[in-house]
């Protein structure tokens, strides 16, 4: 019996005009906002706590922990930011929400800032994001006319801004300590963490109290509000710890594309099957089960949770992620995909530590060169050691990132390195074959 | 049979094997030495001021540090190595270049785990078990610099750095000893000109961003930073300028590799080669602690030394190019004496001092003590001016003693170098702070990053816009005019703030000390302060009347710098016999009946009164340009020649004794 898949931020994805103010007011929208700002901060942050809701962003990390570290208390400006930064290869669910249900973002945004007393957020959009920009700023606009927005909001007293930004292009401006020196208008490049620096929500953007949620989390927010959060928490057949529904953005060899809503902890074959399967007269290979970062995990099994804590250990991958799940069949040449990967990661790497600057751009240089036909067997040595002296080296997460699904696809795909190394191409997936 | 093991070339095992000399005997450089002693130096100083501490164990050593130490500093507390390039004790930490890993043990989320951590990320905490040694730690490390080292060109030979050069250094104690990677390193253009001092290649660089955090951090300037990104980043001035900072020659002392390297040092020498040692700067007053560079008795290049009280180990560019000059071929290094036509021509040394003396005693005897005069120098060293005291007062009895060129109010400053870095208010009345007074102006920056309000105006009216209140800092130059300092003194009374007159030349109160101006009780004096000195404009007045027939003028140009320019030409186009000692021509030499050419500050030993008091003596570090002669030397050769023989220098014998009890604030 499959798992019935609640939709909560999908069930009114696609009635038409959802993305105005008016249909989505008609829609019960902004009725969670005119509930939370009559409601206490600290009532909305125990709602939050109650529903387990986790940062949908990659970490995982659970958002009430971090929306309980600000002061209790209005005395300086607090700002609430969304990341908005989608940039993970294989990810668009952010993209979708932004397009489809600004209004729903917007109305995330407006009950977070209650519950962290901020009076603005600031909403950092990819560079290369102008569709959703579009859409979000025509939503902040409408609800700005329609009194969400300004000054003492539906008569609270409080004033609520949203701001946009829009980012240059910079992958690594997806990391919160990156994003908010980028949002101050500094090089976008990751900051320390504590404890050698003080929490954003103690000192953050321009040094006053900030945190930094993704677009999803937030637009998660009302729908807690409007089923309570025991009862949020009750969504979720896996982990007691990973709870209700979360997006994923399925590409790659699948019959049906797209982002689909998840309820956590549904099998993964279920969600293989949600997406219409593998491509039809073709099998399963490999597959990244949460944007490029998490690595390469293999075809068996499946039938397991799949959620934060789900994921078995013996796919070695880095786990959930942000919800970028990419389907790989047999005729896939995996060096090639992870050659353009490390790409990716040379080209986005922001250049602050040795590691990542200097690791991947080697890495791209060898992967060059083995693809190129002028591949050595010390080579796979080599890439190992580079990855080796990244994983757990880098400064930030994008190393480690970067690093996994080269790791990964060489336990997994060895021998099509190999391949490469012995006759220039890839004898494996010229065949199809699934494995050595 | 046990064997040593047989391995693999070009594995992490193998490098390992091939990288000695590590731990904390490991050849250092200088400044690496200097960084090490900081923190040590810190941390005890923390330890006895009673700071909070906390305890971990570093190497199996227990040491315990202050509360927000970092655990690299803890190590080096402790006395073990840890290698790194980024990190400097006064820069913030920035963890770029990962090289300083170790592995941290450390309590979280309920249970112990050992880590491995770039340890200049990390503040050392109670019960922190740090192992720097394991082969864990050797291999990150080894692997972190084998990635340093893949896109650095390793063109040591013929590199300024090389021999001084940190990279090196780690190379060979924790590096590996071959490259595995076959592929191009980056190119760019080498040695690219980024300011009149400083050369660029880009190829060398690390991007450790020690230079961009100290144009931020402590120049306060933001004159270089990084341009594009990951493997493309490079150092450089913004879209096209020129990296022109005061303080751009700082970068070049603490870039790790030969990146940043000075136009002026650039292929004059192996740093092997370069004998270095402790002096003064007199470019200005401050008095920063430098260390000469010196080849085969020419000085080569001036780099910062450590005194945290007055340059912490900065120079300005001022003073570490500037000092270029003691090799000038402009340098005088002749005695010149006027010849019956009126022309300057050369003599011998032997000469020009019997002339001097003759023409002293003649003037003596014909027209009394007081038709002989003196001007102190404000450059030169105290016991130059004591010496010409003795000469002048001592033996020829005459009470004109002047020295002061400017208006200002002798008084030492209120606010020391040291404490403009905790003011809260400081205001700046006409100064260029980074040229004129550049260590004021990085303690500015440092009280700046630490909220303080830094304001200048331009003229002393404009400090009643700027808010002073009693805890404002003012400081002043000493070149306004009387009625300036007037009017400054009024507006600050009102404020209920003190301001602070900070003197331009390095030794501005030495004649002072020495006598001149006829200040016996000057120790007092000097903190309540004075009127401006009216001797300098008595002599300047007897000069042009003609009452006064021979004037010493030691290392100082009246006619250029007096601020009553047309007094001090006419008093100069008198028909007295003006006797100058001096390094370069100038407008008093042009007038001078005898000219006798000195040494310059790197070439002659004695003491300094720095703008905030600090009395700091020095040893010659090069000899003396050929044909020239430490002005000491000649003024004890003229002591002698007009009968009164002292004994052998030595700077404590003629140093003022009641300063040294006196001594500043």
């Amino acid at each position: 019996m499959p798992v019935e898949q609640t939709q909560l931020l999908y069930r009114h994805r696609n009635v038409p005009g959802i993305n105005r103010l008016e249909t989505y007011v008609a829609h019960g929208g902004y009725e969670q906002f005119r509930k939370a700002v009559a409601m206490d901060p600290e009532a909305i942050i125990e709602e939050v706590k109650v529903s387990g809701l986790r940062g949908r962003g990659g970490a995982g990390f659970p958002t009430h922990i971090k929306w309980n570290a600000f002061p209790k208390n209005r005395d300086v400006e607090h700002y609430f930011i969304i990341n908005a930064d989608e940039g993970e290869p294989g990810t668009a669910k952010d993209r979708d929400l932004m397009n489809a249900l600004p209004h729903l973002l917007v109305e995330g945004c407006l009950c977070s800032m209650v519950a962290v007393r901020a009076a603005k957020c600031y909403i950092y959009i990819r560079g290369e994001y102008i569709e959703p920009w579009k859409s979000v700023q025509k939503a902040i606009n409408e609800a700005y006319a329609a009194g969400f927005l300004g000054k003492n909001v539906l008569g609270s007293g409080l004033d609520f801004d949203i701001y946009t930004h829009l980012g240059a292009g910079a992958y690594e401006c997806g990391e919160e300590s990156a994003l908010m020196s980028s949002l101050m208008g500094e090089r976008g490049m990751p900051r320390l963490k504590p404890p050698a620096a003080p929490l954003p929500m103690i000192s953050g953007v321009w040094k006053r109290p900030s945190v930094v949620n993704n677009v999803e989390t937030a637009a998660t927010i009302p729908a807690i509000l409007e089923l309570g959060g025991a009862k949020y928490a009750e969504i979720g057949v896996g982990s007691p710890r990973s709870r209700g529904t979360k997006l994923f953005s399925v590409s790659g060899h699948v019959n049906k594309p797209g982002i689909y809503e998840i309820v956590l902890g549904t099998p993964f074959s279920e969600v293989l099957d949600i997406a219409g399967g593998v491509r039809d007269g073709h099998q399963l290979k490999t597959y990244i089960p949460g944007g490029s970062s998490m690595g390469f995990a293999p075809p068996t099994p499946l039938d397991y949770p799949f959620d934060y804590e789900g994921i078995p250990q013996n796919t070695q991958t880095l786990g959930l992620g942000s919800g970028g799940l990419m389907i790989f069949d047999e005729t896939t040449d995996v060096f090639k995909v992870t050659h353009r990967l490390v790409d990716f990661y040379h080209h986005e790497s922001c250049g602050k530590c040795t590691p990542c600057r200097e690791g991947l751009d080697w890495l791209s240089k060898i992967y060059a060169r083995i693809a190129a036909g002028g591949g050595r067997e010390q080579d796979i040595d080599l890439i190992w050691d580079i990855c080796d002296s990244i994983r757990g080296k880098s400064f930030c997460a994008l190393g480690e990132g970067a690093i996994w699904p080269v790791m990964t696809s060489l336990r997994l795909f060895r021998h099509e390195y190999l391949s490469y190394i012995q006759h220039g191409r890839n004898t494996y997936s010229e065949a199809g074959q699934l494995g050595a | 049979m046990v064997g040593t093991p047989i391995l693999k070339p070009d594995s992490w095992e193998h490098n390992i094997a091939m990288s000695t000399q590590n731990g904390p005997d490991r050849p250092k450089t200088p400044a690496e030495s200097a960084d090490v002693n900081k923190v040590v130096t810190d941390t005890k100083a923390a330890q006895d001021a009673g700071v909070p501490m906390v305890s971990l164990v570093v190497d199996g050593k227990s040491v315990s540090v202050p509360k927000g130490t970092l655990v690299i500093e803890a190590a080096f507390s402790a006395g073990s190595d840890v290698p790194y390039f980024c990190y400097h004790p006064r820069l913030t930490s920035v963890g770029a270049c990962r090289m300083c890993l170790a592995s941290v043990e450390l309590e979280m989320f309920g249970q112990r785990r050992a880590s491995i951590m770039a340890t200049c990320t990390v503040p050392a905490a109670d019960g922190m078990v740090i192992k720097t040694t394991t082969p864990d730690v050797k291999k990150a490390q080894n692997g972190v610099l084998e990635l340093i080292l893949a896109n650095h060109p390793l063109d040591c030979p013929v590199c300024d750095r090389g021999g001084e050069c940190p990279l090196q250094n780690m190379t060979i104690s924790y590096g590996p000893p071959n490259t595995r990677f076959i592929e191009d390193k980056r190119r760019y253009v080498k040695a690219l000109p980024i300011s009149d001092h400083v050369v660029l290649d880009r190829e060398r660089c690390i991007t450790c961003m020690r230079c961009t955090r100290f144009a931020s951090e402590i120049a306060g300037d933001s004159k270089l930073g990084l341009i594009n990104r990951g493997a493309q980043s490079e150092v450089g001035p913004f879209l096209g300028g020129t990296f022109d900072s005061n303080f751009s020659g700082n970068t070049i002392e603490i870039c790790p590799v030969g990146a940043l390297t000075s136009r002026q040092f650039r292929f004059k020498g192996r740093p092997w080669e370069v004998k270095s040692s402790d002096s003064i700067c007199t470019k200005c007053s401050n008095g920063c602690n430098i260390a000469v560079g010196h080849r085969m008795g020419e000085v080569v290049r001036i780099n910062g030394r450590v005194n945290e009280d007055i340059n912490e180990e900065w120079t300005c560019d001022k003073g570490k190019f500037g000092n270029a000059d003691v090799n000038s071929s402009e340098r005088l290094t002749v005695p010149l004496i006027r010849d019956a036509h009126g022309v300057l021509v050369e003599t011998d040394w032997d000469t020009a001092l019997s002339a001097v003396i003759t023409n002293m005693q003649f003037v003596s005897e014909n027209y009394g003590a007081n038709a002989i005069a003196a001007f102190g120098t404000t450059t030169g060293t105290i016991e130059d001016n004591v010496l010409l005291g003795k000469l002048v007062h001592g033996v020829f009895a005459s009470s004109n003693l002047a020295y002061q060129l400017t208006q200002a109010p002798r008084r030492l400053p209120k606010a020391t170098i040291v404490s403009v870095e905790s003011a809260k208010h400081i205001v700046i009345v006409g100064m260029d702070l980074p040229y004129d007074q550049p260590m004021y102006y990085l303690r500015s920056v440092k009280a700046q990053r630490n909220g303080a309000t830094v304001i200048s105006v331009q003229t002393p009216s404009d400090l009643n816009g700027a808010n002073l209140t009693s805890e404002s800092v003012v400081l002043v130059p000493d070149t306004l005019s009387a009625a300036d300092y007037e009017a400054i003194k009024l507006i600050t009374l009102a404020a209920g703030c003190d301001y602070s007159v900070l003197v331009s030349d390095a030794n501005a109160y030495g004649p002072y000390l020495a006598g001149f101006d006829g200040a016996d009780a000057w120790v007092d004096d000097l903190h309540t302060g004075l009127p401006a000195s009216e001797v300098a404009n008595h002599v300047l007045n007897g000069l042009a009347s003609g009452a006064i027939k021979h004037a010493f003028v030691l290392a100082s140009d009246p006619v250029g710098a007096y601020a009553d320019n047309q007094l001090s030409n006419r008093a100069f186009s008198s028909d007295a016999f003006v006797v100058v000692t001096s390094q370069f021509m100038n407008a008093t030499t042009a007038k001078a009946s005898v000219v006798l050419p000195v040494a310059s500050f790197a070439e002659t030993a004695g003491s300094y009164l720095n703008v905030d008091g600090q009395l700091q003596t020095v040893d010659a570090v090069v000899p003396p340009k050929a044909g020239t002669r430490p002005q000491w030397q000649v003024l004890l050769e003229l002591n002698a020649r007009a009968g009164n023989p002292l004994p052998v220098f030595n700077p404590s014998d003629v140093l003022p004794t009641g300063f040294l009890q006196g001594g500043s604030e």
